[in-house]
């Protein structure tokens, strides 16, 4: 799918560009594209570094198994092939942890490790995965500060009070992307396929 | 509000540090072990990362981005949805940066406190950018058949465009 994506994304940009006769912006955004790509993987790294080191701490020192004990719960129902796995557990609760408080730069090390220890080797994702994905994609977020801070920049009388709509449409929007993966889930085990 | 949740960030480091001390382990050894762990997974899925920003900075570059934005809000011209938005809906899902800009915008032209300011508020705070989250997760571990990730993540973010407007009228209007 991300195969397609990509090659449609690209070959409709170019072919775009060339009829409208914005062939050398184009062109440009080549060079651009490898420039801007390396400065984010500069930035990531520097926070990938910091958020992991104080993780490995976490992890080491019994912070992530009590985060993990408190959404024990939800998660078995979410992901119920790792119900007993404490490894993957814990770090899609910290993954999970550090998305609603808004440090999306210490979410990034702990979902990649909770992949990682979901990944079985086949190039095939399981929708497990999907689920984890998805739940990483709805964005949850208790306190939305970004957008707060650009609200009042930009003169809102009350930046936060679009907090209330956020909950509800990204909650919503996680329950309908987590059923979606189920029931594909369910209607390949049926012996029929989707997607 | 906005201090608590800033502060959250260093309680939290400050929090795991001392959780560390107490039980008697090696901190900063501990910190460097995953710190290193950390630059070994941003190089595992720097070439996922690399093919997406080209693939979004020539999407915009080439002005394909601003004609489907134009076409889609000529569509989407309906009542009760704000045809500002539709650039933000369309950007969202590739670029965080690029949605930054665009919410920056829409705030700026329409208000804060409008119609279409709320929403783009609500947009952006209820959906991510999905291509690159599962370019980076898949990326990482090199899995290519991503299932039925993308489309289920895309129904997620439809969604949450969808309720953005929803919750705003049903907060703000009525």
């Amino acid at each position: 799918m991300m195969n397609i994506v990509w090659a449609v994304m690209i070959i409709l940009s170019v072919i775009y560009s060339l009829a409208s006769g914005n062939g050398t912006a184009a062109s440009g955004a080549v060079f651009k594209g490898c420039e801007n790509s390396i400065k984010l993987l500069l930035t990531l790294t520097g926070s990938m570094a910091v958020w992991s080191g104080i993780m490995n701490i976490a992890d080491k020192s019994g912070v992530s198994e009590a985060v993990r004990v408190f959404f024990s719960p939800v998660l078995k129902l979410l992901f119920p092939k790792y119900r007993s796995d404490k490894k993957v557990m814990s770090y899609v609760s910290t993954n999970i942890t550090a998305n609603l408080i808004g440090i999306g730069n210490a979410a990034t090390p702990a979902g990649l490790k909770a992949i990682s220890a979901m990944y079985d080797g086949s190039r095939k994702a399981d929708s497990s995965m999907s689920v984890f994905i998805v739940m990483n994609t709805a964005s949850i977020q208790i306190i939305p500060t970004t957008i707060a801070a650009m609200r009042a920049a930009h003169g809102s009388k009350a930046p936060m009070e679009i907090t209330v709509c956020i909950w509800i449409s990204s909650f919503t929007a996680l329950i309908v992307g987590v059923a979606a993966v189920k029931l594909t889930e369910m209607f390949r085990n049926a012996g029929k396929k989707e997607c | 509000m906005e201090y608590i949740s800033s502060a959250s960030v260093i309680l939290i480091i400050l929090a795991i540090t001392l959780a560390g001390i107490f039980q008697g382990k090696e901190v900063f050894s501990l910190f460097t072990e995953g710190a290193a762990s950390g630059i070994r997974t941003t190089f595992q899925i720097a070439p996922s990362i690399i093919g997406l920003v080209f693939m979004v900075t020539i999407f915009q570059e080439s002005g394909f981005s601003a004609f489907l934005s134009e076409l889609l809000s000529s569509v989407f011209n309906t009542e009760g949805f704000p045809k500002e938005v539709i650039p933000l809906a369309l950007i969202r899902p590739v670029s965080g940066s690029g949605a930054l800009a665009v919410l920056d915008n829409i705030l700026s032209q329409s208000g804060a406190d409008s119609f279409a300011g709320r929403v783009a508020s609500v947009m952006m705070g209820s959906t991510e950018t999905t291509f690159y989250t599962i370019a980076m997760y898949f990326g990482s571990v090199g899995i290519s058949k991503t299932g039925c990730t993308v489309p289920c993540a895309l129904l997620a973010d439809i969604t949450g465009i969808l309720m953005s407007v929803v919750t705003v009228s049903i907060f703000f209007c009525a």
